[in-house]
Formats: C-alpha cells, sequence, structure tokens
C-alpha cells in the first residue's frame, strides 16, 4: 500500500506499519501488516503530524518504534525509516 | 451450605509411602507472615525439609497452596500455587496455576496441602472436607493429562494432574489442572517420581464468605472498574490474549529469534494475536473466576485448540524460525497431553537446533522446518530415543555434548521468551530470579520496551526496580491473584495515569527509589484485609504487605543458597553477555556485573549474594 502527500523540496520516503488493530480502527483495506504503508513525505517531518494525518488520535498513548528503538511521536522522520505503531500491551 | 468466613487455615500433610494424613493448622503469625499462595509453601517446606534432598527422591515435598482471595470472588482470584525442589533446577521453584483445583480444594475446607514420601505404586488423592483417601491409579498410569480429567472430573470439582511427561520423569514435566499448568521447574516429576498421577477435589462443601463484605465489595468494584478501564487488560489482552506481544516485541527488538541470535523477524506477524484472532476465529477460554480474558481457544484448520500463550509462540515459534500458528498450536496441544513446560521444550529444540548445525549433535531438526518437530515432542513426553535426553533440558545437553555457551538458560531453567539485550535491566532480574530465567519475578522488559518509563539500555536504577517488582510479585503470588492485574493496579491510580510518561520515565530513571514509593499498589492489601477483617490503614497496609513480598522473596533465595546458590550463578548465557545481534547495529549486551554488586547492597546479601544474617533476622525469616 502507497500514500503520496503533496511533495514540495526533497522528499523522503517512510514506511509505517500499524499494529494492534489500528489498521482496522483507521479504515486502511487490504492492509498487508508486512508491508505497511509506504509514504512520500515533503522532507524531514515530525512522525506525529503524519499520524494525526492518518486520522490517529491521542498518538501519546502508543508505542512507537523505529529500527528497534523506542521514540517519541515528536521525533522526526528520516529518509527509509521503518516505524510500526502499535497499542501498548503487558508481560506474561 | 456451611460457610467458611475468610480463610480455613486448615491444611493436609499427606505421607504417601504410609499412606496416611494429618490436619494442622496455618498460625495467625504465620498467616500475618507469608499470606499464603507462594509464602506460605515455601514456609511449610522451609520448616520440613532439610536442604540437599534428592529432588525426585522420596524426601522431597509438594506443597498447593491457596491464597486468601480464592473462592472469594474477587476479580482475577482463580489462582493457586504449588512450592517444591525442582528436579530441573536443584533449587526452589513455585508456580502459580489459575485451574479448577484451586477453587476445588479450597471449597472442600482445605488451605494448604503438603505431599510428602512415595507411593509403592502409582496413586490418586482424592480430598473431600474428611480428609483423603488413597486411590489405585493403575487404569490412569499412562494416560494423558486431558483424558486423566476427563475420568476425574466424574468424581470430583477440580484436579491436579500429571501425563506421560511426569511419569518419565521429563525435567520440565509441568501439572495439569483444565487447560491451565503449574508450568515451570518440573513439578511434574516430582509427582511422578512419587508415583502420584492425580490429586483430585470433591468441592461444592463450603461457601467463602470475606469477613467484612461491603468492604470488600466496595474493592472489588474499584478492582474491577480499573481492570475494565486499562488498556492492557481490557483492551489488548482481552483482544489478542498474551500474543499481543509478539508484534510489541518485535518491533522492540526483544523476540527471540533462532535461539536467540535475533530480536526481531519480518514474518513475525504471522504467530501474532492479531493473526491469531483474524484468522483462527478465537473465543474466550480463561482461568475462573477472570475479569481480564487472556486465554483464548481458536480454530486451527478445523481443530479447536487452547491458543498457544506468548511464552510458546516465541520459543515453539520464532525462537525455531517457524510462523505457522497451526503447526505451534499443534505442537502446543502435544506439551498439554503429555504434560510438560512449552518454554523449556521450545527452548531444549532450538538449543538442538543450533548444536545439530554445528555438528555436535545428530538430529533431524533444524530452523525454519517443522519436520521432525512433533515426533520428537512425543518422544521427549514419552522417554524414547534421542527425546529422553532431551528431556533433561539444554543445560544437561550441553554439558555432555558441548555448546554451553549457546544454552539459553539461567540456573538450568530455559528462559522465557524476551531477550534482554533489549531490556537490560529484565536481563539483572533474569539472572538474580529465584527459579531461574524466570519472566515473571519482575516482567521488568514492560517498564523498559513496552511503557517506555525507563530506558532498556541505562543501567541506572535497575537494581532498585528488580528488588521493588520482585517484592511485589511475591506477595502477589501469596496473596494470590492474577499477576496481570499489575497493569490495572499500577497504571490506572490517577498519579500515574495523569502523568505524562516523558515525566514518569525521567522519575523512574534518576529518582527510582522516590518514583516506585509514589506507587500506589493499594488496591491488593485492601482486598486482602477485607477477607481476613482487618483494619484497613492506608500506607502502613501497603507497607506492611510490600514486606511480605520481601520476607517471601528473600526466604526463596536464602533456601537456594543452602542448596549452593551464590554470585555465580546469578548470571546470564554468554550469547548474552558477549554477542550482539543481527537486528541492533549496536551490537548491545547485558552488562550484568555493573548491576549485580548494587543490587546485592539493596538487597541486604553480602558479596556473594547470600543473604546477611541481619536481613533474616530484620525480616524474621530466623529468630533475633
Amino acid at each position: 500500500m502507497s500514500i503520496g502527500f503533496d511533495v514540495m523540496g526533497k522528499e523522503i520516503k517512510v514506511r509505517i506499519k500499524f499494529f494492534s488493530g489500528i489498521d482496522k480502527e483507521l479504515g486502511l483495506l487490504n492492509y498487508n501488516p508486512a508491508e505497511g504503508v509506504e509514504i512520500k513525505l515533503p522532507g524531514r517531518k515530525r512522525l506525529r503530524s503524519v499520524l494525526v494525518g492518518f486520522g490517529l488520535k491521542k498518538v501519546s498513548r502508543f508505542a512507537i518504534f523505529r529500527n528497534g528503538e523506542r521514540i517519541s511521536a515528536w521525533a522526526k522522520l528520516n529518509d527509509n525509516d521503518e516505524v510500526s505503531c502499535l497499542k501498548v500491551s503487558g508481560g506474561g | 451450605m456451611q460457610e467458611i468466613i475468610g480463610t480455613s487455615n486448615r491444611c493436609l500433610e499427606i505421607d504417601l509411602t504410609k499412606q496416611k494424613f494429618e490436619v494442622f493448622e496455618i498460625s495467625k503469625k504465620d498467616r500475618n507472615m507469608f499470606l499464603g499462595g507462594k509464602g506460605m509453601g515455601l514456609k511449610f517446606l522451609y520448616d520440613r525439609m532439610r536442604a540437599g534432598v534428592d529432588p525426585l527422591g522420596e524426601e522431597n515435598m509438594i506443597a498447593f497452596c491457596m491464597g486468601a482471595l480464592m473462592g472469594t470472588g474477587a476479580p482475577c482470584s482463580g489462582r493457586f500455587d504449588a512450592v517444591t525442589k525442582s528436579p530441573q533446577t536443584g533449587i526452589m521453584t513455585a508456580a502459580s496455576c489459575g485451574g479448577p483445583f484451586g477453587m476445588a480444594l479450597k471449597t472442600s475446607g482445605w488451605d494448604a496441602i503438603i505431599v510428602k514420601g512415595r507411593a509403592s505404586k502409582p496413586v490418586y488423592l482424592y480430598i473431600d472436607s474428611k480428609g483423603v483417601k488413597f486411590e489405585n491409579a493403575k487404569s490412569l498410569w499412562g494416560k494423558d493429562t486431558q483424558k486423566t480429567q476427563e475420568v476425574l472430573e466424574k468424581i470430583g470439582s477440580g484436579a491436579v494432574v500429571i501425563g506421560p511427561a511426569g511419569e518419565n520423569l521429563v525435567r520440565y514435566a509441568n501439572i495439569c489442572s483444565g487447560h491451565r499448568f503449574l508450568g515451570r521447574g518440573g513439578m511434574g516429576a516430582v509427582m511422578g517420581s512419587k508415583n502420584l498421577k492425580a490429586i483430585v477435589a470433591k468441592g461444592k462443601e463450603f461457601k467463602i464468605v470475606p469477613k467484612k463484605q461491603k468492604r470488600f465489595d466496595r474493592v472489588k468494584n474499584k478492582f474491577n472498574r480499573y481492570i475494565n478501564s486499562n488498556s492492557i487488560t481490557s483492551g489488548s489482552y482481552r483482544n489478542f490474549g498474551t500474543n499481543a506481544n509478539v508484534n510489541l516485541s518485535n518491533a522492540a527488538g526483544i523476540l527471540p529469534v533462532r535461539n536467540f541470535t535475533g530480536g526481531s523477524h519480518g514474518e513475525a506477524h504471522k504467530i501474532s494475536g492479531e493473526t491469531m484472532a483474524e484468522k483462527h476465529d478465537t473465543k474466550y477460554s480463561t482461568c475462573r473466576p477472570c475479569t481480564i480474558l487472556c486465554g483464548h481457544k481458536g480454530n486451527f484448520d478445523g481443530n479447536y485448540r487452547q491458543v498457544p500463550e506468548y511464552e510458546t509462540t516465541g520459543l515453539m515459534g520464532s525462537n525455531l524460525e517457524i510462523f505457522d500458528p497451526v503447526a505451534i498450536s499443534e505442537w502446543n496441544d502435544i506439551c498439554t497431553e503429555v504434560g510438560m513446560d512449552t518454554i523449556s521444550a521450545g527452548g531444549t529444540l532450538a538449543w538442538v537446533m543450533e548444536a545439530t548445525e554445528k555438528g555436535l549433535i545428530n538430529s533431524n531438526l533444524k530452523f525454519g522446518s517443522k519436520e521432525g518437530v512433533s515426533q520428537m515432542l512425543k518422544d521427549i513426553g514419552h522417554g524414547r530415543g534421542l527425546g529422553k535426553e532431551l528431556g533433561l533440558g539444554s543445560k544437561a545437553l550441553s554439558k555432555k555434548y558441548g555448546g554451553e555457551d549457546f544454552a539459553i538458560h539461567v540456573k538450568g531453567l530455559e528462559m522465557a521468551a524476551y531477550d534482554p539485550r533489549g531490556a537490560i535491566g529484565h536481563g539483572l532480574s533474569y539472572a538474580v530470579a529465584n527459579r531461574g530465567a524466570c519472566h515473571l519475578s519482575t516482567t521488568l522488559f514492560t517498564l523498559e520496551a513496552y511503557f517506555n518509563m525507563a530506558s532498556p539500555n541505562a543501567k541506572r536504577g535497575k537494581p532498585t526496580m528488580v528488588k521493588f517488582m520482585e517484592n511485589i510479585f511475591a506477595a502477589v503470588n501469596s496473596l494470590h491473584i492474577c499477576q496481570f492485574t499489575a497493569f490495572a493496579v499500577f497504571l490506572e491510580p490517577p498519579l500515574i495515569k495523569f502523568t505524562p510518561v516523558p515525566m514518569l520515565k525521567l522519575l523512574t530513571q534518576n529518582l527510582t527509589p522516590i518514583a516506585l514509593s509514589l506507587m500506589d499498589v493499594s488496591l491488593w492489601p485492601e482486598i486482602w484485609y477485607s477477607i481476613v477483617g482487618k483494619t484497613y490503614i492506608p500506607l502502613l497496609s501497603m507497607r506492611k504487605f510490600m514486606k511480605i513480598g520481601e520476607r517471601v522473596h528473600v526466604l526463596e533465595r536464602y533456601m537456594n543458597t543452602r542448596e549452593g546458590i551464590s554470585k555465580k550463578d546469578d548470571t546470564l548465557p554468554d550469547r548474552l553477555l558477549y554477542e550482539g545481534r543481527k537486528c541492533d547495529p549496536k551490537e548491545k549486551v547485558v552488562p550484568i556485573d555493573r548491576m549485580l554488586g548494587k543490587y546485592y547492597k539493596i538487597r541486604g546479601y553480602d558479596k556473594n549474594g547470600i543473604p546477611k544474617d541481619r536481613t533474616l533476622k530484620r525480616l524474621g525469616i530466623v529468630k533475633k
């Protein structure tokens, strides 16, 4: 699945993967969790604005990881980043 | 129906050798010091069993202990504990189970039973309010756990049973009750060594009533409100079961992959809770009573099976590089039937696959291949061929064949499905956990890798966090209530719920003791006090509850040190100490030595990890 944003300036590509049923809540059709959603952005944007653009609310309640590292929704995205967005779970 | 107000305090001491039993009472002092469940089981064995006994010998004892909450209708309270000396590790092991035996025993009027000795031929025990009958188990011996229970459910309302793995002394054989288990440390082999196939309790003879009913109802309602508003207990777990952790662990880089050589894998989503729910039509199948509802059943190619728990999925799935939920559910079923721990079975299979690859051992098992796994699991359970050797676990195998550096265990117990190189505090927790590489002694990885409340790579504050969580969970397992209630108890009080996570992280990481002292865990002691009729005093009662947890944890450690455990055993496998992983460009490892000294100091242990006299006296474990 690929989504294009209006592009101005140097374009970057980011892949966002939604888990924990978030894809269903966002109404993403034919969503494949292995591929996620590839988006093109006009330069380095903050993740939060991208997630809000998808329709997510209260972004801070999600667990967000970039390349195995937990990041804040305020982090700036880089070209070729792969971001995973999940609901928090526990151990057991 | 007669009523038991609070707790009956009546216990049975059963001698299988003499086929006799005695009734005794739990003293008020012991109840106040050790609560019930795990704490009481440890105290019973500490008082009755000398150090150094053979875990599979006549002298070993196994105690089954209920908590004060069992039978009262308190949320998530349908759990009981068993405590024994483990044949897998040679030290104490305690396990918790949500099967129907607990309720059956408690409503037969008993708070605990201790079993000792060895029957001359296979027996099962029938328990009602009058006492114990020793019954011939010849017709049950050799039957799997489910078929055994089918027979016994006609004569009692709950049983604990062993399968062929227990009979064949597989060192990680478990004890089954319903479709739940006393999973870790090989308790099934202890029952097998005693020729004890099962214990069945009549149940439904007594009604359990809290002493302060109104107060109990009020606390119970608050508890349920917290559980139902928490996003983990009422969201992730209720919707996706414990496999909700698969994608989260994968994203955080703590999922075991290929015998702990990787922390994430591109195919992990195929075995996630989301996939299980979507493709396998999952329905609730839980402990009783339960408000969280994390246990599920699902349709796996036409077979309605219990959905494997996260630990099983991690150890028999990603850790073997197999991403097929149907195969994992089949292996889970085999382990259920023969009665053995899926964590240790999976960890042992992973070691065999790597040892085969390296030419240390001959087998047909390969990473990424399902071929031969089902048969090998059956062979382990039935003690056949190579399976018989695999039944000794990865520590024993690696000592014999080599490959100790990639035998992923602590003190002989295979590691649960969280790679500590992505959560180093949890690495310390694994190293010092009383029963070996157990994830449940602290579940610190949740704070580090899931909740973002502590930096996963920072050493600072981690020893204090480990101590705090160990104490809490030792108390919770003595109360006894499901550990998963911790998410609601910790996260729902307003102070934590409405404080921004970055601020919590800052506090937890830099002012750890202060941050932890702000944690409001009052719900647990409050519900206990309402059942036993004590006056609840805010803060003071909570501190007392925490001290009980500390006492239980240190008692278990002290008993282990009498068996020879010391600093040399509080470590991790070489792979986790010296090897980085493919998923981690920084190749992080666990700096265990730099956390261990501080942990011993705040625990009141000496430099060799032995509890100091003054610590034992302060906690009332030895006399002043």
